[in-house]
């Protein structure tokens, strides 16, 4: 469908009033149109760069009211208008486009269902931020009972869409009292270090994607809360088994490994690389420590 | 050109954040247990391992490193 620009300077913006923020197009076309709109300038790297839509029926200049919130004053809009053909039109509110956006949804879910069952991956939840900056409604933030996490498992952030720039993690009390306990990139990490000796006090651990508390930021993101030790021991504890027979080799028996510690060569602060976290219980005084 | 050298960095965690302790550094090197813990082990909880860097702080210096533990 050809889209016919019109320019910044046909649409004039006035300054938001009460809750609402109008821009006044001027349009010569008297046809149905369908008119989309969005904000100029740069953009952060999260933000999307999604146009708007709004319909117009013959009304050749149209008043739209955009919440305030969504409004940056320093910016001039960008308008576009396409002819809408009666073959392609179709109104948001008709229920064949609410019967589809519930179906694409269901789809959305069974996926997600299905990679919980995939080997090597322990998922254990999704924290979505929708992008829409809604209290409450603009994301969803999974709660996982600490009673599942030990201090030595290591959980890892996948980012399924968007743009994460940060994740929040939540430490919630037995009477529903959220405490921040992680506010920072999505660098792997232990519970251990999220908990700091806290487990006691808390039932939940509490993941929030762009956002904290329930209130999200409008930057739109999704990422898949992965316990990466409980994978690990999935893979392993099949190998194991078959290369020994449950029968250790007495060389095998005596030598124990810790873990291994990563660095990338990026060079970044905390997502550069994977430090090995070793409970001091398992370190004896006579231990030898060999690193390779 | 000098080749880098891959280092290894030993801490102490006491169970709170923002206070890990340094206690080995140098090449990979076998090391004893007792010397790590600088005999202080009641006062920690974790020891944390990381290679080419510190204190969670990285240099450009790729490598991989595993530790392994014999009585």
């Amino acid at each position: 469908m050809p889209a016919n620009i019109i320019p910044t300077a046909a649409v004039r913006s006035i300054p938001p009033v009460d809750d609402a923020f109008l821009v006044n197009v001027a349009s010569t076309q008297g046809a149905m149109l369908e008119l989309e709109y969005r904000q100029a300038g740069p953009k952060w790297a999260s933000e999307t760069d999604q146009w708007d839509t709004h319909l117009i029926s013959s009304n050749p200049a149209v008043n739209i009211a955009i919440p305030a919130q969504k409004v940056d004053i320093h910016k001039d809009w960008e308008v576009r208008v396409h002819t809408a053909t009666n073959a392609g039109f179709r109104s948001p509110w008709s229920p064949a486009v609410k019967v589809a956006a519930r179906e694409k949804a269901k789809e959305n879910t069974d996926a997600s269902t299905d990679k919980k069952d995939t080997p090597g991956h322990a998922v254990l939840a999704t924290a979505v931020n929708n992008g829409s900056g809604k209290y409450k409604t603009g994301g969803s933030s999974p709660a996982v009972a600490l009673s599942e996490l030990s201090d030595d498992d290591l959980l890892q952030f996948l980012p399924k869409a968007g743009s994460c720039s940060y994740v929040i993690i939540h430490g919630r009390t037995s009477r529903g009292v959220w405490t921040i306990l992680h506010r920072g990139g999505i660098s792997p990490m232990r519970v251990g270090m999220i908990l700091t000796g806290r487990r006691n006090a808390f039932t939940h651990h509490i993941f929030s994607a762009n956002g904290e508390h329930e209130r999200y930021q409008r930057r739109a993101c999704t990422f898949d809360i992965v316990n990466q030790t409980a994978a690990d021991k999935k893979s392993d504890g099949g190998a194991s088994t078959s290369d020994n027979g449950g029968v250790s080799s007495p060389a095998q028996g005596t030598e124990k490994g810790l873990g291994e510690a990563v660095n990338h060569g990026t060079g970044l602060r905390k997502s550069g690389g994977t430090l090995i976290w070793t409970p001091i219980s398992e370190v004896k005084d006579n231990d030898k420590l060999h690193f390779t | 050109m000098k080749k880098r050298q891959m280092y290894v960095c030993g801490h102490l965690w006491p169970g709170r954040a923002g206070t890990m302790v340094h206690t080995v550094s140098g090449r990979p090197e076998a090391t004893g247990g007792g010397p790590i813990l600088l005999g202080q082990r009641a006062r920690f909880t974790h020891l944390v391992f990381s290679v080419n860097g510190i204190h969670e702080l990285y240099i450009r210096l790729a490598a991989k490193m595993e530790v392994k533990k014999t009585p």
